[in-house]
This record gives structure tokens, sequence and C-alpha cells, in this order.
């Protein structure tokens, strides 16, 4: 049984678990058991695998055990690159051979096992897959907070040179081992064969405990021709926007208002206006399409805290032409999704990166057949704004009495920033030490705003989340290491207003 | 590590021991295995469904369904994430086929405390009512991390091998949630 701290107690109390009845376990095990005995009933055993074995194994062994033919060699309406999707690997620059690990390479320090596994070369970068087994428990990470090894491997190559990480992740084998990957996005030149894998230390291990400045010499060769690649499109934004004609090859043939937004059908649109929502790329699967929809993240830089332009309490929903919803995805290929969405973060552009990802980019699948096309993805959002960024009240309160209280003190103070109206409704006492502020925001339809103490520096500070249900009832905490008290005075500036509600819409239909 | 868990790891080691990859011995511990992991897998079921009968409805499928699967188990230590994995999509299916939601009416709970005894002054129930608000507007994925981690009573490894997530990234966005949510029920 975990040990859980009292917080995560009252967590358990929401859950209000009703006693568990004896009566129901005890039939439940003689039926198990009867149907253990039953050999009739275990005639429909098939071959089948552990989901999460299938997925950690997978990210080992997928160069050896893909051996798919080839996609339907396809000329792909690019824009920049020609791009495939490797199962497993990801989004890749298929404009140069492939090249993959010679052979596995492994070796055993301070009673730890290495074994790199596979290495996939292409022409935007490399990914080395290792497995790390038989961990002493003193260098296992177990202790949140406990100092991390975060120094990532990098690659030396033959000239001196050296490319360095650009990412890394781990996941848990049934053996208890440590399935990893290591991403270069720097590609390793044609011309060498060869390089050196450095652990400066051992990722997500105790700090200063396991084998350090470990190497690996790996060498290279060419992948299979047989490598299943999927045919993909990547569609820059940028030249969806600025570039109308680039744009028409898109493989998604988008029936366009003259705004660019796609018509959808009547029923599916609820919003107060509509936006559109661009395709970033497609694959190509045997059974369905992979398609990547994004609309632009917009913050406020000069907001203290959280300026976001949306809100986003909804998730995207899918529907066909007939205006039929579509399933969202299992779990098993939400991960997928999840997987493929990292590699297409990873060739955005830059300018992309920062304009989508991560809130604003979703993957949904189509399948090829049974879908009335064209399909239409919608994401509604709340607008938000920040008419009056510099304008700010001071409100006077006693700092004592707030924190002698047990219940919120009543300030009832109105507050109007240029022409948003709202009101400071009651001052608390919260659990840091320092004080939140209740405010109304039904006048000015007000969901958000700065409040501080003036003279004291915080050192955490926060807001309650958007309740969609009772947007303009909010908190603005601020928590401070010596807490104030006495007459004091908070600064209340930069609300923010709620604005119209957005549906952005896109719709996409398989090239003709 | 305590008890308990010291109990599993020995214990299934064991069954490893014996097993050799084979399903006769697997099948012969699967009342075992039944016994350690039924109550967490109903708790799991519930807070998802929110309602006894469904609950013990899916727990009962799930059961079956690993008993008839429980050829493809290569690993009988992963048991216990495998029985979740299931569990998971057993979930996943109830609320897909019957297009329903789990209801959530916090009043009835906070009465149904008083009339056991378990009293609440007004501030806990203040407390819980903005902290159930609180859960049930995060990502379904932080909420999921909530039930494997504390109603679940599941280790960070084994949420980590269900959810095929590293286990340190896990416990850091499970600490951080847990932050979050402290610092905004405090608020």
């Amino acid at each position: 049984m975990n040990n859980i701290n009292p917080f995560e107690k009252e967590i358990k109390q929401t859950y209000r678990l009703p006693d568990a009845n004896p009566a129901f376990f005890d039939r439940l095990e003689a039926k198990l058991q009867a149907y253990q005995h039953n050999p009739e009933a275990k005639t429909k055993h098939t071959f089948h695998f552990v989901r999460g074995w299938v997925y950690t194994a997978g990210t080992l062994i997928f160069l050896g055990a893909l051996v798919f033919a080839i996609g339907p060699s396809k000329v792909l309406a690019q824009i920049q690159a020609v791009f495939g999707f490797v199962p497993n690997v990801g989004l890749v620059d298929t404009s140069s051979p492939f090249r993959q690990l010679a052979e596995p390479v492994s070796d055993t320090r301070d009673g730890v096992t290495l074994d790199i596994q596979s290495a996939f070369l292409s022409a935007d970068g490399t990914i080395i897959t290792y497995t790390m087994s038989d961990l002493p428990t003193e260098i296992k990470h177990t202790r949140f907070g406990e100092p991390e090894c975060n120094l990532p491997a990098y690659l030396t190559l033959p000239d001196g040179s050296r490319i360095e990480a650009a990412g890394s992740s781990s996941g848990n084998m049934p053996d208890g081992s440590y399935a990893n990957s290591i991403r270069f996005s720097d590609p390793v030149p044609a011309n060498f064969n060869q390089a050196t894998l450095v652990f400066p230390c051992l990722e997500g291990t105790v700090r200063g405990k396991g084998p350090e400045d470990w190497q690996f010499a790996l060498t290279f060769k060419p992948a299979p021709e047989n490598l299943a690649v999927y045919p993909a499109t990547l569609i820059p934004s940028q030249a969806q926007i600025e570039n109308p004609v680039l744009a028409t090859v898109e493989p998604a043939t988008q029936p366009r208002t003259e705004t660019g937004i796609p018509v959808m059908p009547a029923m599916i649109v609820d919003g107060d206006r509509q936006e559109e929502m661009v395709v970033l790329s497609v694959v190509e699967k045997p059974d369905s399409y992979w398609v990547t929809w994004a609309f632009p993240d917009k913050s406020d830089d000069g907001i203290q805290r959280n300026g976001y332009l949306y809100e986003q309490p909804f998730n995207p929903v899918l529907y066909d032409a007939n205006g039929t919803q579509l399933p969202e995805p299992n779990h098993e290929t939400q991960l997928q999704l999840w997987q493929y969405e990292e590699s297409l973060f990873n060739q955005l552009s830059g300018q992309d990166q920062l304009k989508y990802y991560p809130h604003t980019m979703y993957t949904i699948v189509v399948p090829k057949s049974g879908v009335a096309f064209p399909i239409y993805a919608k994401q509604n959002v709340y607008e938000r704004s920040f008419p009056e960024k510099e304008a700010y009240v001071d409100v006077e309160f006693d700092g004592s009495k707030v924190q002698a209280s047990d219940e919120p003190v009543e300030i009832n103070q109105k507050i109007q920033l240029g022409s948003v109206k709202f009101e400071l409704e009651a001052i608390e006492k919260n659990q840091f030490g320092g004080y939140s502020f209740l405010f109304d925001g039904t006048e000015g339809k007000v969901v958000q705003c700065q409040a501080g103490l003036v003279g004291y520096t915080t050192n955490m500070g926060g807001s309650s989340s958007f309740n969609p249900d009772d947007p303009f009832h909010f908190k603005q905490a601020e928590m401070y290491s010596q807490i104030p008290t006495g007459m004091l005075t908070v600064r209340v500036s930069q609300p923010a207003v709620l604005g119209d509600l957005i549906s952005f819409i896109g719709s996409w239909s398989p090239e003709k | 590590m305590n008890e308990t868990k010291a109990l599993k790891k020995e214990s299934l080691a064991l069954m490893m021991n014996e097993a050799e990859g084979t399903h006769q011995t697997i099948t012969a511990d699967f009342t075992e295995l039944y016994r350690r992991n039924a109550t967490n897998v109903f708790y799991y079921l519930y807070s998802r469904v929110r309602n006894v009968a469904d609950a013990e409805d899916l727990t009962s499928l799930t059961f079956v369904t690993a008993l008839e699967n429980l050829s493809g188990l290569r690993d009988p230590r992963k048991f216990t994430p495998w029985i979740f994995t299931i569990a998971r999509n057993k979930a996943f299916d109830f609320f897909r086929k019957s297009q329903r939601h789990p209801t959530v009416d916090f009043d009835e709970y906070l009465d149904q405390a008083k009339a056991v005894g378990g009293e609440l002054s007004q501030t806990d129930q203040d407390r819980l009512r903005d902290l159930d608000r609180l859960i049930t507007r995060l990502s379904p994925f932080d909420q999921e991390y909530l039930r494997l981690r504390i109603v679940a009573d599941l280790s960070f490894a084994e949420i980590a091998s269900i959810l095929s997530e590293p286990e340190t990234r896990i416990k850091k966005k499970y600490y951080r949630l847990l932050e979050r949510l402290q610092a905004q029920v405090e608020k």
C-alpha cells in the first residue's frame, strides 16, 4: 500500500469509495475458479500480446521487427522536404538513405548493464535506443526531490566533433529493465559510419552513484530496403497563410469560404464565431490517415501571469460530412499519436513550434472507409482580452484581521479599471502563508486579474482554474515567505475579460 | 518497501521460478492474484463509473478477460499493471458503449458522510467540494494519475507500465499535480 500524505487522503475522500462488498468478491472468485476448471470456456484463447509489453518492446526492436513492405511509392505534394512516418521512430526526412546500427553493443559496469539496441540515422537526425538493466537499488531514483542525473548522452565522431542530444525518454520493460531512447537532431554525416556514444552519467539515476563517462563504439550500416515507411505530408503553416498558391497543393481538399474557414454542416457550428484550424501534417497508413490540426496559441507577454488569450475548457471533436461525431481513439492509439506528435513537433519550424505546441495541436485518426468525407475538426475555446494593462486600483485592508479569521473577510470594494468593472468581494488567508483575493467579475465579464501586496515580494502566486459553469467568480492568491500583517494595500490590475466562444474548425478529405 | 509490497514481490518471484513461463502455474496462482488485486480494481473502476453495480460488473468482466487471456501474459510479475490495463479498457468500453459519463453529486456524498457519523465541518465540506470540483476539471490524464496512484494504490513503476510513460516523468507530473491542486484548494 502506498504511503499517502494527508492531502492525498483528502483527494481519496473526494472519490467517496464505498465499502467493498465481501459477498461480491466471494461470488466472483467462485466464478473464476469454475471458469478455470472448465476447459470449454478456454477454447477462445488467441495469441494476445500485453499492450504495455508491445509498446516497450516496440521501442527496442523497431529495426529488427520492421519487415513490412514499403508503402506504396508515392510522390508527395511536399512543400519543404520529403517526409515519411516510420513506426516507432516517427516522422523522418526521407531525402537520403536511412542507416542503422550494424550490431547491438553491450557492456556492464558497476553492476549495471547497458545494451545499445538500435540506431536509426536519417537526413534530419539520429535516434538511438538502449536498455538499462540490473540497476542496483542504491542508484535507482526513487525519491522525489533526490538529486538525479540529468546529463544526456552525446555522440563523438571520428573527426572529434560532438553531436549533442536533443531529447531523451525512458520507460519500464516487463523484466524490470528500462527502455530508453535518445534523439539527436543533428545528423551523423554520411561519410562517418562510426561514432562513440558517451554517457556522462545514466539519466534518471541518483546523481553521483552510478557509472560515469561510459563509452560505446557504434558502427552503422544501411537500413534494409523493405523498411516500412508511410507517406507523410508536412505542411508548414507559414506556407498556408502567406502563400495561398502553395496551400492549394495540400492533400486536404478543403472547401473554404472567402475567409478561409471551411464550411461546416450547420448542426456542428455552435461558437459565436468561427476561425480556421489548419492541417499541419497527414500520414497515410494502410487503413487510416493521421491528420494533425492546429490553431495558433496566443498570449499577451505584457501580462504578469497567465497572459493566454484563449481558455480551452473543451476537447476537440471530429465529425464526418453527415454530421456524425467520430469516436475518440482508444488509449493505445492515443499513446501512438502522442509519440507521433512529439516527432512532428521536432520537424516543425521554430516559428510553428512556438505557435502551436503543445496545447493547440491535435492528431486525429481518420478511417479510410466508413466515413463520409470531408471530415471536420472543431475545437471550441473562449477568447480572453486584456483591455486595461496599465491601470490599477489600490485597496487597503487589515491583514492581521484576515490572518486571524477562519472565514473570508468581506471587502465588497467596487473596482473600475478603465471601462472594466468588477468587485473585490473578500480576502482570506491561505495555508501557504499569504492571502487569497476573491473577486466577482460578473459585471465586466472579468475572469482573472493580478492582485499583489504593495511593498512586498511574493514567492508564489496563482489563480483559480477557469470554471465554465461559473467563470466570473475567481480567486487570485499571493504567498510570502514572511506573511505581511497589519494594514496592507493590495494592488489590483490587468483584468482578463471573457470574450466570444470561438469554434476553430478545419476540414480535410483525402487527395483525389 | 512496506510489508505488503515486499510480500507481493517475493511471492511473485517465487511464482515466476515455479512457472518458468508455463500457463499451468500462472493459472494455479490466478486466485491468489485475484485476491490481491480485486479490491483495488473494484475501487479504481468505481472511481471511474461512480456506481457500485456498474463497478462490480466491470470488475467481473476485467478478471474474466484476464483469465481468458492469461496465456498472453509473458511475465507474471507484471500481472498488476496488466490487470489494470484491462480494467481501464473495460472502463473506456463502458463509456463508449453507453455514452454515459460519471456523475458527481457531492452534496449527496456529504449527506451520507453525516448520516454515518462522519460529521464534517462546514470548512471541511467546502474544502472537499472545492477539491472535487478541481479534480473533475483536470485533464483526463491528470485524473488518471490520481486514480491509479491514490485509488488503485499502484506504485509509480506500475503506473509507468500501464501508461507506457517513463516512471520519472510520471513521478514529476504527479507531484507537480499535487502541488498545483493543493495551491488551488488552499486559495
